[in-house]
């Protein structure tokens, strides 16, 4: 176990830069994931930092050694691949074991480890069988054991779960992050999807375009985001924008909607976007932050219902309003049908205020 | 219904060319399987009584037990299978590069081991001679197989390599993490991953190297060194009485070995061949 340190890592091809200047620190024992949409750059940096791809720029370090140059097996970290690369001529124990067989230890130590990374993946009766007889959940469960069976100092992980049905999926998510807490080993997790990043780490590291976005714990970087590219990509469904400008209110302030209707901005903020006011500005609301007037309010919004999306314990309700659409997660029994007009009021606490030039959000607190 | 009848005509059509062929390649062997069964009178006969009166497996223990026959069958297997040895020894290295690493001129190279498929040994023989005759190696079965390695090089390059990209290369990166070297990596994963390619490989290369004539015809001209191939020629030229059904005897003993070769792991070499043809 060790922390792991990127710093000014890059890596290009050709002249093309496919990650540029990612700087990270990693803790020990942390479990951090790195988002993005695909091309992003998340599974170049993995592969740089397993030692799979040559770092073409800064320097990366596990623990206290620079291991820009290093080969991967003296790099001490354990990888699982999205297609589990199991050897398909070995047995489950010999690919388990297969790591192990480098490094000097005894037949008898390596039968115990295997025996143990097995039990602990529940794994055992399958040591015998071969890959191509398991099924995908199982080569999962053998390719997290023959990374844990060498207890190295830093798990990566490449889209393990992408190749999953959605049931597996979850249950697969859950079970890493309990082998996390009790092998409580580094953890740099690389996926997609954003809720397998919001679920599983203790940091998210949202990407794009090879570099780094955003940073910070999955709760923060979903409340906080800091541009409309993490807003729009972290959190399911995605955030609404609306397009308006920020106009003097009385003594207030107020979110004007190119279609309309108007927002309050609520006071502890007015000091914060003093500055900006009259210029043309994107609102960013997500989903929870839209509900039904009650009857005899005025609303924000007077829309039509397009879709209703009953998900049982909240319904999600998309909408048409003029010059502006979006969706509204609603308690189901207040959910209306499709094609029914919807009066929606809009939380102002929980507004984004992003520069559309620069993709920013104004930073308030 | 229509793709059924499209179908169908698709057969007919098949078996119309697959006909002809075949009895181009058939009537040859059943004329051959007609005259080593016959007694010597009846070889007179010629197409006239195909199926013989008094058929008779005398001609192929004749041919079996006299003239070192053994001898001849057993130099060319020997130097058969030495040759696809060599070559598939020879040529896996070739085939990992061509397979695992980039480099400048990748497709040239190959296109290059291609090229040199196609100059027929016809033309070389004589400069092959000579060289190897300056090396010493004339009438020894190491020039001939030698030989026969360089020939079989070209395509067994092209089918290794094939059998080694079948091999997906997240496995070669499991295993660097892993901690084992190339080398490593390359004998404990690659190899055996690919040992159905490579064994293809080598049942072909054996095939044609049994098939070889030119090149030991040359080369040889002790007997005791010959192979079947240039000891049923000689055969066939060194007496005068009518032997006609014994060196049909001794062709088939020869042709034989290698149709059943073919017959038994067609499926084996047919995927070889057509490997990468349809990536997926």
């Amino acid at each position: 176990m060790a922390p792991v340190s990127l710093r000014g890592l890059g890596k290009s091809y050709d002249g093309q830069e496919a990650v540029r200047g990612i700087d990270l620190e990693i803790a020990e024992h942390e479990f951090v994931v790195l988002v993005g949409p695909s091309g992003c750059g998340k599974s170049t940096t993995l592969r740089m930092i397993a030692g799979l791809e040559t770092i073409s720029s800064g320097e990366l370090r596990i623990g206290d050694r620079v291991v820009n140059a290093l080969p991967p097996g003296e790099r001490d970290v354990a990888m699982v691949f999205q297609n589990y690369a199991l050897y398909p001529h070995m047995t489950v124990g010999q690919n388990i074991a297969f790591g192990l067989r480098r490094r000097n230890l005894s037949r008898q130590q390596v039968r115990e480890a295997v025996a143990d990374a097995a039990r602990l993946l529940e794994i055992e009766p399958l040591l015998k069988r071969r890959p191509g007889a398991l099924s995908g959940g199982q080569r999962q469960r053998v390719a997290m054991g023959r990374a844990i069976v060498r207890r190295p100092k830093v798990f990566l992980f490449d889209e393990p779960l992408s190749n999953l049905d959605a049931r597996l999926r979850t249950q697969m998510r859950t079970e890493i992050k309990r082998l996390h807490q009790e092998v409580p080993t580094t953890t740099i997790y690389v996926t997609h999807d954003q809720v397998e990043a919001m679920t599983m780490a203790d940091r998210v590291v949202v990407m794009k375009d090879g570099a780094i976005e955003q940073v910070g714990p999955p709760l923060e970087v979903y409340r906080n985001p800091r541009t409309r590219f993490v807003a729009e990509f972290i959190g399911s469904p995605a955030m609404n924008f609306f397009d308006g400008r920020l106009v003097a209110e009385g003594d207030g302030l107020a979110f004007r909607m190119d279609a309309g209707p108007a927002l309050t901005i609520p006071p502890e903020r007015r000091a914060a976007y003093g500055p900006i006011v009259g210029e043309k500005l994107t609102l960013g609301l997500r989903p929870e932050a839209l509900a039904i007037v009650p009857r005899g309010e005025t609303p924000h919004l007077a829309a039509t219902t397009r879709l209703v999306e009953p998900l049982g314990v909240e319904t999600l309700v998309y909408f048409d309003a003029p010059g502006a659409s979006g969706c509204a997660r609603l308690s189901p029994d207040r959910a209306p049908r499709a094609g029914e007009p919807i009066a929606l009021g809009l939380d102002p606490a929980m507004m984004h205020l992003i520069r559309p030039d620069t993709g920013a959000v104004v930073p308030w607190n | 219904m229509i793709e059924g009848r499209a179908n169908r005509l698709g057969n007919i059509a098949t078996y119309l060319v697959a006909i002809p062929i075949a009895g181009f390649f058939l009537v040859p062997i059943v004329w051959l399987v007609s005259l080593a069964i016959r007694t010597p009178q009846e070889i007179f006969f010629g197409a006239s009584r195909f199926i013989p009166e008094n058929p008779t497996l005398a001609n192929f223990w004749q041919v079996l037990t006299g003239s070192g026959f053994l001898t001849y069958l057993g130099n060319g297997l020997k130097l058969s299978v030495l040759g696809a040895f060599g070559a598939l020894i020879v040529a896996a290295p070739a085939a990992y590069a061509f397979s695992r690493f980039s480099f400048r001129g990748r497709g040239a190279a190959m296109m290059g081991i291609l090229a040199v498929q196609m100059v027929s040994g016809l033309v070389i023989l004589i400069p092959l001679y000579r060289y190897m005759a300056w090396l010493g190696l004339l009438e020894t079965h190491l020039g001939v197989t030698a030989i026969y390695i360089a020939i079989g090089i070209p395509l067994t390059v092209w089918l290794v390599k094939n059998a080694f990209d079948a091999v997906p290369i997240v496995l070669d990166e499991a295993a660097a993490i892993d901690g084992y070297n190339r080398f490593e990596t390359f004998w404990r994963v690659t190899l055996p991953l690919a040992a159905p390619g490579l064994a293809s490989a080598f049942i072909l290369n054996v095939i044609f190297n049994w098939s070889q004539f030119l090149v030991p015809f040359i080369m040889l001209t002790d007997d005791d060194q010959w192979p079947i191939s240039v000891a049923i020629y000689n055969y066939a030229g060194s007496t005068t009485a009518t032997t006609t059904h014994l060196l049909a005897a001794a062709c088939l003993i020869a042709v034989v070995p290698a149709i059943l070769a073919f017959m038994l792991l067609q499926r084996l070499i047919v995927s070889a061949l057509t490997a990468g043809a349809v990536k997926g």
